[in-house]
This record gives structure tokens, sequence and C-alpha cells, in this order.
């Protein structure tokens, strides 16, 4: 166990600063600067904007100093939004996000976990096989057409009270929250069904399983307190890179219902070219991954004991 | 397969047989074949031009048509042909405005003075602009209210002509342009009920049935000319099923150019790290393990920012996310192959390590890789659509080209009420090619690998 965690703990940082480095480079080539008005501005106030933003010293000092801003979580100001800091901006708007994203994700452990298992039990039945085509056609419906489709469908057509109108507020209004959630848990449950299923069938036709059905023992133990366990391997593997998936999807459905969360102000500071908010929101989005990576890799360690001796 | 009449069978064949016996991949297949024909052959057959606008038309439901008054004849009159057009009455000049484009021009007026003119498509600053018939206003904060202008010049630094426009305010100029070459003049005169154009050749060369000032028929040649458009059309008055098949053009080539990327890369990676063992493998391999949890789609999109929306950058950026896993794989394979006798064969014959790799490796390792090839080329469409969704289209000689996600997004922008079809058939054109491709490259995965069935 020791040098499989020594070696996943040299890796995330590894991997976080390949990802600095990798934005760093690009905003640093960028053609055109933050400040490159159409009026000339006085030398005098140049100077002390560049300045502020660091741009007067040689570009490996940018970086170290870059670097030591963000080891002190200081992800600088932002160059649009003049009087804010990206911290702020952050602050204001991560919440939301982790609102969402974190709904999702339980939702979909939920529902996949459940309709994984039931295919698994009901395999090649009729049940089995509906399970398994929608999870399939979730899987290739990206959220930005089921969100938009769901909004219509609820709003628009059935003209759900719930719904509509379809402003976002938190759990001031569930139903939209629903919406928003279910939009971005589909694709993972559907994907978490999927793991479950084919993790449980693997491991029910092993030899343990057949002796622990021949003593006797109920469908349900053999299930949840023998199959599951080994089932899941799979699903926890998976969980660290969903994460990315789960933010994406995210600046997707906050586009889709309006939800103030930072994957809008992303988008909206990719089209402005408010380059240290999109850096620091990409650093922080690796960030938040690579600590989910490294969480999923720390699981199957536990988990599996194979996992450990490699 | 246990079958006896299997025995003896190459095992392509014998993965053909599994194939074929997959019900919802065949069907998949079949799918990705109609949607691709479709997709390259059908702008070409379609009437309509996805990036021709007619305003007036604005979003039709699917299967209405409408005199086609686009091409040679169009029965508008005046300078706001584009945005508002009046059916010709006997006695008016009729002006083709066949090809007419809207240039809009945004003019900033500083304590009196013209301060800038900017052509807003392209962003060029203009120092004067002639302003003949066909210039319209739109009002101070760019909105929709126009109104055609006197002629006149607006020169920088000059005080624009009288009563043109409120000192201080912002106005939207719209020059519509006509090609000179596309511009006809017509005489229109009374004929009963209908009316006639003439050149000022004075040859009819179309008939006009009018109710009012609507029209009805336009006839041309003695053939009714209507257009009709199967799946409705967009807010500007754009086919919509043509520019669904131009944007699965646009969706299917990126992906089909980035996996070509993503194979050349992973592919010289995997074949390298397997040739060469030892620890340039172990270098290479654990490059790929880090790099598979960095967040690339964040990096695309930061690249898109900084080096602008280009075609060859997407392709390169795309191709470069898709990389690892097909090194991966190609790494397996050839480690598998390299202690072979044909390989050996090879390397006595005297044969460089490039060359062994390029002839005996790479060849005989393509199998798995096409088929992970099949399932990243919808995962690059789904990137793509993303970014196009989230509002990186990507531009191309200063147009945007609108993929499958950037038509869907217009459609979710554009919803309200009944007009659902501009949403529901891109998403249904996207969703079903996704669909089937994934089912294909299942189908494939599983017929040339038996054991991993069912994953």
């Amino acid at each position: 166990m020791g040098r499989y965690l020594l070696r996943r703990l040299i890796q995330a940082p590894l991997v976080l600063l390949i990802l600095i480095t990798c934005t760093f480079v690009l905003v640093r080539v960028a053609p055109g600067g933050p400040f490159d008005a159409e009026r000339k501005v006085d030398p005098a106030i140049e100077l002390a904007l560049k300045a502020k933003y660091r741009l007067d010293l040689p570009p490996w000092r940018q970086y170290l100093a870059y670097l030591g801003d963000l080891a002190r979580g200081d992800l600088g100001p932002s160059f649009k939004h003049k009087a804010r800091t990206v911290n702020e901006i952050v602050a204001a708007h991560l919440p939301h996000s982790l609102l969402v994203g974190g709904l999702a994700l339980a939702l979909a452990l939920t529902v996949g976990l459940l309709c994984g298992a039931l295919a698994a039990v009901r395999h090649n039945t009729i049940g089995d096989w509906s399970l398994s085509a929608g999870a399939m056609v979730f899987l290739a419906l990206p959220a930005f057409v089921v969100g938009p489709l769901l909004a219509w469908c609820f709003g628009a057509w059935l003209q759900w009270p719930a719904v509509n109108p379809m402003i976002y507020d938190g759990f001031q209004r569930p139903g939209v929250l629903l919406l928003a959630v279910t939009t971005l848990a589909l694709p993972f449950a559907a994907k978490v069904a999927r793991l479950t299923r084919a993790g449980l069938l693997d491991i029910v036709h092993q030899d343990f399983i057949r002796t622990a059905r021949a003593c006797g023992l109920p469908g349900h133990q053999i299930l949840f307190a023998h199959a599951l366990r080994g089932g899941v391997l799979p699903l926890v593997s998976f969980l660290g890179p969903a994460a990315a998936d789960l933010l994406t999807g995210s600046l997707v459905v906050e586009q889709v219902f309006n939800i103030p969360g930072l994957g809008r102000e992303f988008v909206d500071g990719a089209l402005n070219r408010d380059y240290t908010l999109v850096m620091g929101t990409v650093v922080l989005y690796g960030a938040l991954l690579v600590g989910f990576n490294l969480l999923s890799d720390l699981a199957l360690g536990l988990l599996d004991p194979r996992v450990r001796l490699t | 397969m246990s079958d006896t009449s299997d025995r003896g069978r190459s095992p392509g064949w014998q993965a053909w047989q599994r194939l074929r016996r997959n019900r919802l991949a065949m069907a998949g297949g079949i799918a990705v074949v109609v949607m691709t024909t479709l997709v390259v052959a059908g702008p070409w057959l379609s009437p309509h031009d996805p990036q021709r606008q007619h305003l007036w038309l604005g979003a039709l439901p699917p299967g209405s048509g409408h005199p086609d008054v686009e091409d040679e004849n169009l029965f508008a009159i005046g300078a706001r042909a584009e945005t508002a057009p009046r059916a010709a009455r006997a006695g008016d000049l009729l002006i083709s405005v066949r090809e007419s484009v809207a240039v809009a021009y945004r003019v900033a007026l500083r304590s009196g003075r013209v301060s800038e003119i900017v052509r807003v498509a392209g962003a060029l600053p203009v120092d004067r602009l002639e302003a003949g018939p066909g210039l319209a206003v739109a009002d101070a904060d760019g909105g929709s209210a126009q109104r055609p202008l006197p002629a006149g010049t607006l020169v920088r630094d000059q005080p624009p002509p009288a009563g043109w426009f409120a000192p201080g305010s912002r106005v939207l100029l719209l020059r519509l342009a006509a090609g000179i070459a596309e511009r006809i003049d017509y005489h229109v005169v009374s004929d009963g009920a209908a009316v006639r154009a003439i050149s000022r050749a004075g040859v009819a060369v179309e008939r006009a049935v009018l109710r009012g000032e609507h029209i009805e028929r336009v006839v041309g040649d003695g053939v009714e000319l209507r257009a009709t458009h199967v799946l409705g059309t967009d807010l500007q008055g754009r086919d919509l099923a043509v520019r669904i098949l131009h944007g699965g053009r646009v969706s299917l080539l990126i992906a089909l150019v980035a996996t070509l990327v993503s194979l050349l890369i992973g592919v010289t990676w995997g074949a390298i790290a397997g040739y060469a063992g030892g620890r340039t493998d172990r270098l290479l391999m654990a490059a790929v393990d880090i790099l598979y949890s960095v967040p690339f789609l964040f990096l695309v999109i930061v690249l898109m920012v900084v080096f602008g929306r280009s075609l060859i950058l997407l392709f390169v950026a795309l191709g470069a996310v898709q990389w690892l896993t097909t090194a991966r794989i190609v790494r397996g394979q050839v480690l598998s192959l390299k202690s072979r006798e044909f390989v050996l064969a090879a390397r006595l014959a005297g044969q460089s390590p490039w060359a062994v790799i390029r002839r005996h490796l790479v060849p005989n390792s393509f199998g798995p890789v096409v088929v992970y090839a099949t399932l990243t080329v919808p995962a690059v469409i789904l990137q793509e659509s993303f970014l196009s969704f989230i509002g990186l289209t990507v531009q191309f000689r200063g147009q945007a080209l609108d993929s499958w996600g950037a038509l869907v997004k217009s459609g979710m922008d554009a919803l309200t009420g009944d007009r659902v079809w501009l949403l529901l058939w891109p998403s249904l054109a996207m969703g079903g090619t996704l669909f089937a491709l994934n089912a294909v490259g299942d189908g494939l995965r599983d017929a040339l690998d038996p054991q991993i069935k069912g994953r």
C-alpha cells in the first residue's frame, strides 16, 4: 500500500503543475494584452497597471510569483472585472456549482447503482434489456441536448408551475433545481448502471458466489454482502475521471438553466478573454479533478488488495 | 462460438458473423452510412443555401412553404427589402436583390461629431461612409426599430447630416449591399389579377399573383416557384434541414480529422514505447498515466480563447486530447507482437527498428485500434459540439461554421412556445448519430473480442 500511495501522491501535484504551466504559457504567449485599449493610456498609469498584474517582470519571475500566489490560494485579480479578484468570483459562484454537482453525483450514484444491480439480478430479461438500452441512450445524449429538451418539455409544453418561469433560485425553486440536477446526473447514472451491471455479472459467475449460493444464503445477502463489494470496483475507479465530466457537464447545465455557478463565469470569462479568471478556474478545476482522482485511487487501494501489490 | 460451421473459418469471418447477429450494431451501422451520405451529399442537392438569410420569413414550422421570392424574382422593394419586404405594385421599380447582404456599421458620436464608424463584421474602422438609399438606421440601443435614411455622407470628426441621429447616441446602420452583377431592375406592369415584372430589356420574366400586398404565387417560365422547408426555417429564415446537414458536415469532418490526428500521435507513441521497452517504455507510459488526469477540455478552451477559433487548431487540439488510450492499446499489441517470429525475421534481415514498427508491428495491431477509433469519433463530436454550444464556434475564413452544438444552442435560445422544432431536429440529428456511432463501436468491440461482451 505504501508504494502505491506514494506514487499517487507524487503524481497528483505533477499533474497540477503541468496544467498550471500549460495555461500559464498559453496565456502569456496570447496575442494582445489586457490593456490594449483604443485610447493611449498615460505611461505612468500603464506602468502602475503593469505592476499590478506583474507584467513588468521577466516571464520566469512572473511564473514563480504566480506559483507562489497559487500556493497561498490567491488566484490573482480579474482582467475584466477590474474591482474583483478571481478569488471573490470563485467564492461567489462556486457554491452554486457545488450544490448542483453534489446533488447530481448523489442522484446518479443512487439511481445508477439501483438500476445496475436490478439489471444484473434480472440478467437477460426484458427488464435488463430495457435498462441497458436506456443507459445507452442517455450515454449517447449529451447534457446540452437533454437539458434544453427537459426544460422545454416541463416548462413551455407541460407548463408545470414548479418550473415556470425557469428561473434558478436554489432550494427556493426545487422544480428547477431538480431538472438541472437530473440533466447533469443522467449520463452518470447511465454509466454507473452499466459499470455496476458489468461488475456484478463478472462477480456472480465466480466460484465464491456459487459456494455462497450452495450454502443456502438468501439472494439479497449474496448480492449486497458478497457480490457488491467486488462489483463496485470498476465503479470506484470511474468516479475520479467522472468528476471531470461532472465539471464539464455543469458548464452546460449552468448555461441551460441560468445557474449563477462557476461554470458560467468560466464560459463568460473565456468568451471575454478574461485570462486570469480562465486560468484561475482551470487551475481550480484541475485541483478538484486531481483530488477526486486521488480519492478514488485511494478508495480502490483500500477495497482491492490486488491494486496495492502492483 | 461453438457452431461447428465456424470451425476452420478465419477470425475475421467469425467476427463478421458475430457483428451481423448484433442487430443494434447493424442498424447503427446503416444509420451511420445513411447519415454520412446525407450530410455529404445533402447540401449539394438541396435548393437551399445554409448561409442565406431571409429575415422576413422568420421561423417557419416544418413542412411549410412559401412562394420562392429568393431567386431572380425577389418582389421586395427599397431600402428595407431585407427586413420588411413589400410586394410590388404596378408601376413600381423592382430591384432584384438576390445575394443581398446586410452589412452593419456601428457609429458612435461624441460631442456632436462622428467619433467612429466601425464595420461590425470584422470590426473594420471606416473613415467615411456614403449613405445612399439602402441604409437603414437602428435605434440607439441597437434594437430592431429601423428607419431608412436620406442620402448623405458620414465622415469621421465631422458632424453628421442634420436630423440623422440624436447627439451622443450609439446607432447601428444596416447597409444593404447587393452584388453588382446580381442586381437586376424590373418594372412591374399590371395584368389583371396578376402582376408581371418586366426587365429593362422589355422581356416578361416572372409573374406573381398578389392579394393585397401578400404574394400568393410566383410563376417563372410557366412553372410555379415555391420553396418548401421540410424541417422549417430558423429565426433568420434559413432552411433548417440544410443547416443541419451542413452542421453535420462540420461535426463529422472535425471528428474524422481529430480522430486521425489522435491515431497518428497515439500509434506512434504506443509503438515506440512497446518496441523500445525498458526505460523508454516506462517513461512514455508514465507520461500517458499523468496526462490521463489532466482535464484537457479546459486546456482546449484556453487554447481557443488565446489563439482564436481556427479549424486547424481544433483538429489538433481535440486530436491531442484523445490519443492516450490509443497509445496504451498499441503498446499492448506491440508488446505481444514483437517477440513473434516474423518480427525477429524482419530484424534479422537487417531492417531498421523504425521500418519494423512501420511495416510489421503497426499494421498488425490495427484491429483493436480501429475499434477504439470508431468510439473516438462520437467522443470528438460530443466535445466539439460542447465547445460550440458554450459559444466557441469554429471560425473559418471569417465565417462561423455552425456545427450541431451551435444549432442546438440557437434552438435552445429561440425556444418559446411552439418553436420547438428549432431545438428538436438538431438534437435528434446529433443524438441519433451519436447513438448509432456508439452502437457500431460497441458492436465491433464485442465482435472482435467476445470475452468482454456486455460491458
